[in-house]
């Protein structure tokens, strides 16, 4: 018996999802070819050769940036405020007691009451900003905290006696701590930020989102358009992460974080 | 001169330490000695400021400077030994000389310290403290762990290091205290 290496552990792992894909894809042909009626499902060969046709509308570009741009400007709000307050919380009980019930709030309430109450509030064109902001805050917030909180408290008092600056402290005692929760937190909160971003673009309807474009598409019922920007917001969403979590895990190699 | 009047300290109903006095003049080695749970190391944690005592008063000179190898190694462990002692160091300190005296030369010193045994673990712990210049430098247990071998050297390291400063060391070794050239005091209630 001979041990694969590996590099042929990864081209197996590889094979492995492409043809868990493929059978899936095959089912959707299965039951779209069984159903008979596009309206309701339309063949993954259809919806593909619509995602094509949107890709060359002059009107896709700009809806994808419309939506993410908002999408991504919610989450880094998200993310950088997060982080801050997470480490002032960590500091003074008096702001973490304060924030406790807001975060606990959010956390229960379903994301469409937020929705409608925005929308109320701000109107609908950056609505998809700031419900993404609501959704990933908690997430980030929570998970930093946890990670400043679960520091060695040994390195912290080695620190203190031996008269460590704030910068190194931060560099070499909380940053390697803290980078393993906010790592998780991300993977986690990149994907709510455009589920919850592209709700409510459906409900609030801002023009030239990619949320107005899906309303559209069941407006008229078009599954196939459906289909073909479902898939444009998981690509996007898929991009995104991908690059954010790379840049992420290279923090963390440098930050000497080992992964587990 | 430091000085210790009248400290108490307990944890719970246990009575760690009772009305304990203690003076050490400027450049004094002093050894604290006791059977365990004696209150050594919860004396040096108040005289480092980690712990409050419960009643009495403790006296440091101004800006007294502490370099301390405590009873755990307390390193950073995904660091190698040159970076766990220049997080605590002035920038362009050379570290790379006072490691290879203490056998953390080399290859060795480029390793996490998570690679390393518990010796060399304790050693980088020593290098740490001596390399930080201090004032005032607290020593609890710093050769447990260190092999027979390289302990004469190492401690002939502490104790060139320590020269000029005031040296406080927790050890159960009389032999240690006394390479050390260290007055023992023994606490015990």
């Amino acid at each position: 018996m001979t041990n694969s290496t590996p590099q042929q552990d990864k081209i197996k792992k590889i094979i492995y999802k492409i043809a868990a894909a493929a059978f899936w894809i095959a089912v959707w042909e299965a039951i779209a070819v069984w159903v008979g009626n596009e309206i309701i499902i339309c063949t993954p060969v259809a919806a593909f050769r619509r995602l094509l046709g949107l890709i060359g509308e002059p009107e896709f570009r700009s809806a994808v940036a419309f939506s993410s741009l908002r999408i991504l400007c919610g989450f880094f709000s998200a993310f950088f405020s997060g982080i801050a307050l997470a480490a002032v919380s960590s500091r003074f009980k008096l702001v973490r007691t304060l924030l406790e019930p807001i975060t606990s709030v959010i956390k229960a309430t379903p994301v469409a009451s937020f929705i409608i109450l925005a929308i109320i509030w701000f109107g609908s064109k950056n609505l998809s900003a700031f419900i993404s902001f609501l959704m990933v805050f908690p997430v980030i917030y929570l998970s930093v905290l946890e990670g400043i909180l679960s520091t060695d408290k040994k390195l912290t008092e080695m620190a203190r006696v031996f008269g460590m600056g704030r910068a190194r402290k931060l560099i070499y005692i909380y940053f390697p701590q803290v980078l393993p929760f906010l790592s998780s937190a991300c993977s986690v909160a990149l994907g709510l930020s455009w589920k919850s971003g592209v709700a409510a673009e459906v409900i609030g309807i801002p023009s030239g989102s990619v949320g107005e474009k899906l309303y559209r598409a069941k407006l008229y019922l078009e599954t196939g358009d459906l289909l073909a920007w479902t898939a444009v917001i998981i690509f996007v969403s898929v991009c995104f992460e991908k690059l954010f979590m790379l840049l992420l895990k290279l923090i963390k190699r440098k930050a000497g974080v080992r992964e587990k | 001169m430091i000085k210790l009047n009248n400290i108490c300290k307990s944890f719970g109903e246990q009575r760690v330490l009772e009305n304990l006095s203690l003076e050490i003049p400027d450049g004094g080695r002093v050894a604290v000695m006791g059977r365990s749970g004696a209150g050594k190391t919860t004396l040096l944690n108040i005289i480092m400021g980690l712990e409050k005592a419960d009643s009495g008063e403790i006296a440091l000179p101004e800006n007294t400077t502490v370099g301390a190898v405590f009873q755990e190694d307390r390193l950073i462990e995904p660091l190698d030994a040159e970076a766990n002692c220049r997080v605590v160091l002035k920038r362009g300190t050379d570290v790379s000389k006072t490691l290879e005296r203490l056998g953390i030369g080399g290859e060795l010193s480029k390793k996490p310290v998570s690679e390393l045994s518990g010796g060399e673990r304790r050693r980088v712990a020593i290098a740490r403290a001596i390399l930080s210049k201090p004032r005032l430098l607290i020593l609890d247990e710093p050769f447990k762990g260190i092999d027979a071998a390289t302990l004469p050297a190492v401690v002939g390291c502490v104790s060139k290091a320590a020269e000029g400063r005031t040296l406080i060391l927790v050890t159960h070794s009389e032999d240690e205290a006394k390479a050390l050239g260290c007055e023992i005091i023994k606490i015990d209630k």
